[in-house]
């Protein structure tokens, strides 16, 4: 029973990943509302720490991989417009960076997590119901209201079976599964996803993907603040984001858990280019599987500072490629009504 | 291992071969027939300078090299068996050493880019708990300071003639040449394995492997410069029984020819690299010393 849950529920999304274990309802009734809003509309969730953490103590373990289906080639573009708007990191606008880091490596090794980066990027907990944990990965960025959280669509929305992630909490710069959370867990109050991913994204029963939503393939998270009263950023800072402009080599991080991971650990893809958009998509050489969703996409990375800026996150992926939607306006528009530009 | 193994048995070989055919005449003359001995000794103890005079130019004169490095105890209750390969280019050195040793997963690779103040090690699965990447960065060691004989296969020069330096007030050395029917050529001297011991250091010996302190005092080691047919160095071997059921140590630096520089890694990309402060790489070390003795 348990294994066909689990089962059912890897083929959800394109590239999370189920967790083994048991599971089971947590203490108190889901605090969240998992009608469908209108598309591009937010979502409320009405957190409730207590509840989200025990679940996750009951859930998060290891993980199993998902089927992927490349999309069609040939289809007609509808990339997310660049805008060439561009949000520093929190440390300050990236002026050099390093050629040596400009390497392709696509094996999924161990990242360092230099500076900056060992704080903003982390694994998303989530579930689609209480019989469905998953995992993603996320990261911080800068923004004015210093609580966004940027993840993929379909680590908050389910293609398939219609409806919004509930337990949402973020652990920034995670070990072993929570193990050890350096800079606290966060939970998710308020989903952001774009109306073409809601609409227009469709995924079957075996984690198939269809539909041209899947080019908008992003998300943004509002946190709560902490029992300190901080916001996530106050801790964690923020990476920068660029809403369509020049890239200057490409850096995926996440943390995939399906074998040959384990998603003890965050690691890393790296290029001196992503080749052509695949359709919509960015895409990357890169060996990293599910649980790696959701995980930042950047460019101009420093890799002294551990600052850059993000391009897209870790959507769909197999056969030794990743694919990225790209930021463009729609995702720009969806992080100021998130309170990014406020 | 084998390889050294047979390196000593044919120079043991060769000394009886040329011990027999020694003293060889175009015609019969009446009398005894008396080895010159001290002007033999001397004639030995000039070719076995020159030698390792001309095999330490070479190495210590900023010219490519690639060869392996080795430490080894063969014969004893406690065989062990370290091999480094080295590769060294350019001057000053980028320096690559690939290091492993008849425990399983005790291997270290190390990456030094000419000039550079850091040295990266790549750690095997013994020390796997110790760094969460690929790489580790650590302050440099055979880079920090313009001493030739902190570089791989340098020490083994500097060791030995450190050792052989060392022998002055002591007993004699004694020389030996052998020659094989390939035309390669073993010449040795001897000196103490109290002075080998003392070099340990330099020789970059495995921490605990050989105690100076506790070596016998009488004990002899025997250092040989090996050249091919035509003259050129090929390797450099120091040898000694260590005493009892200990078996035998080598230590020693094999050529392996030229290099190719495609062999030469790329540094890794920063990545795949945590680094370890000057701070805190005494402790760094001291777990891999940890890890290696448990």
């Amino acid at each position: 029973m348990l294994a066909a849950t689990l089962l059912t529920a890897a083929g959800l999304t394109a590239c999370t990943v189920t967790v083994d274990g048991e599971a089971v309802p947590a203490d108190s009734a889901p605090g969240i509302n998992v009608d469908v809003l209108a598309a591009g509309e937010s979502i409320d969730i009405d957190s409730d720490p207590g509840a989200t953490n025990d679940f996750w103590d009951d859930n998060a373990s290891n993980a199993s991989a998902p089927a992927y289906e490349p999309p069609p080639e040939g289809e007609e573009a509808l990339t997310d417009k660049p805008t060439g708007v561009l949000v520093d990191p929190t440390t300050g606008p990236v002026e050099d960076v390093d050629p040596e880091s400009l390497q392709d490596s696509a094996a999924g090794n161990p990242f360092a997590s230099p500076g900056l980066s060992g704080q903003v990027h982390g694994r998303l907990y989530g579930a689609f119901d209480d019989q469905s944990a998953y995992v993603c990965s996320a990261t911080v960025v800068n923004s004015a209201g210093k609580n966004i959280v940027a993840t993929a669509a379909h680590c908050v929305y389910d293609a398939f079976s219609k409806r919004y992630a509930q337990k949402l909490q973020f652990v920034p710069a995670d070990r072993n599964q929570m193990e050890e959370t350096p800079y606290g867990i966060w939970y998710a109050n308020k989903i952001f996803a774009p109306k073409e991913f809601i609409e227009q994204a469709e995924a079957d029963a075996s984690g198939r993907t269809a539909g041209n939503g899947w080019y908008y393939d992003f998300a943004f998270l509002t946190m709560d603040a902490n029992s300190d009263g901080q916001q996530i950023q106050d801790v964690t800072g923020g990476q920068g984001i660029s809403f369509g402009g020049e890239l200057n080599g490409v850096l995926s991080i996440g943390y995939p858990a399906a074998p040959p991971f384990d998603g003890m650990s965050e690691r890393y893809c790296s290029a001196s280019n992503v080749a052509d958009r695949y359709t919509n998509d960015y895409v990357l050489n890169c060996d990293m599987t599910g649980g790696c969703s959701g995980g930042a996409w950047l460019t101009k990375f420093d890799s002294t500072t551990g600052a850059g800026y993000l391009i897209g996150s870790n959507s769909r992926g197999g056969g030794g490629k990743l694919l990225s939607a790209a930021l463009g306006e729609v995702a720009l528009a969806l992080y100021n009504q998130a309170g990014g530009g406020a | 291992m084998r390889g050294r193994a047979r390196l000593l048995a044919a120079g043991a070989l060769a000394v009886v071969v040329v011990a027999g055919v020694s003293g060889c005449a175009t015609e019969e003359v009446d009398g005894e027939a008396h080895a010159d001995t001290a002007a033999r000794q001397q004639f030995l103890a000039t070719t076995f300078e020159e030698r390792m005079a001309a095999a330490t130019e070479q190495f210590s004169s900023g010219s490519d090299l690639a060869g392996l490095e080795y430490v080894s105890i063969l014969g004893g209750a406690d065989e062990f068996d370290l091999t480094r390969e080295v590769t060294l280019v350019g001057e000053p050195a980028t320096v690559v050493v690939r290091e492993s040793s008849s425990r399983e997963g005790d291997t270290i690779d190390l990456y030094h880019e000419g000039g550079s103040d850091t040295d990266f090690l790549l750690l095997g699965s013994m020390f796997s708990e110790l760094s969460p990447t690929l790489w580790t960065e650590v302050p440099t060691v055979i880079g920090a300071e313009d001493d030739p004989c902190l570089l791989p296969a340098s020490r083994i020069f500097c060791g030995a003639t450190a050792a052989l330096a060392a022998e002055e007030g002591n007993e004699a050395p004694i020389y030996d040449l052998s020659t094989d029917d390939a035309g390669v050529s073993r010449i040795s001297v001897t000196t103490s394995l109290a002075n080998l011991a003392a070099q340990a250091g330099t020789l970059a010996l495995p921490s605990g492997l050989v105690d100076a302190e506790t070596v016998d005092e009488g004990s002899v080691a025997t250092i040989t410069i090996q050249s091919d047919a035509e003259g050129a160095f090929t390797a450099l071997e120091l040898s000694a029984p260590l005493g009892g059921e200990s078996g035998r140590l080598l230590v020693g630096f094999e050529s392996t020819g030229a290099v190719d520089e495609d062999e030469v890694p790329a540094a890794p990309s920063p990545f795949d690299v945590t680094t370890i402060d000057a701070s805190d790489v005494d402790a760094f070390y001291e777990e891999i010393q940890r890890l290696r003795d448990e």
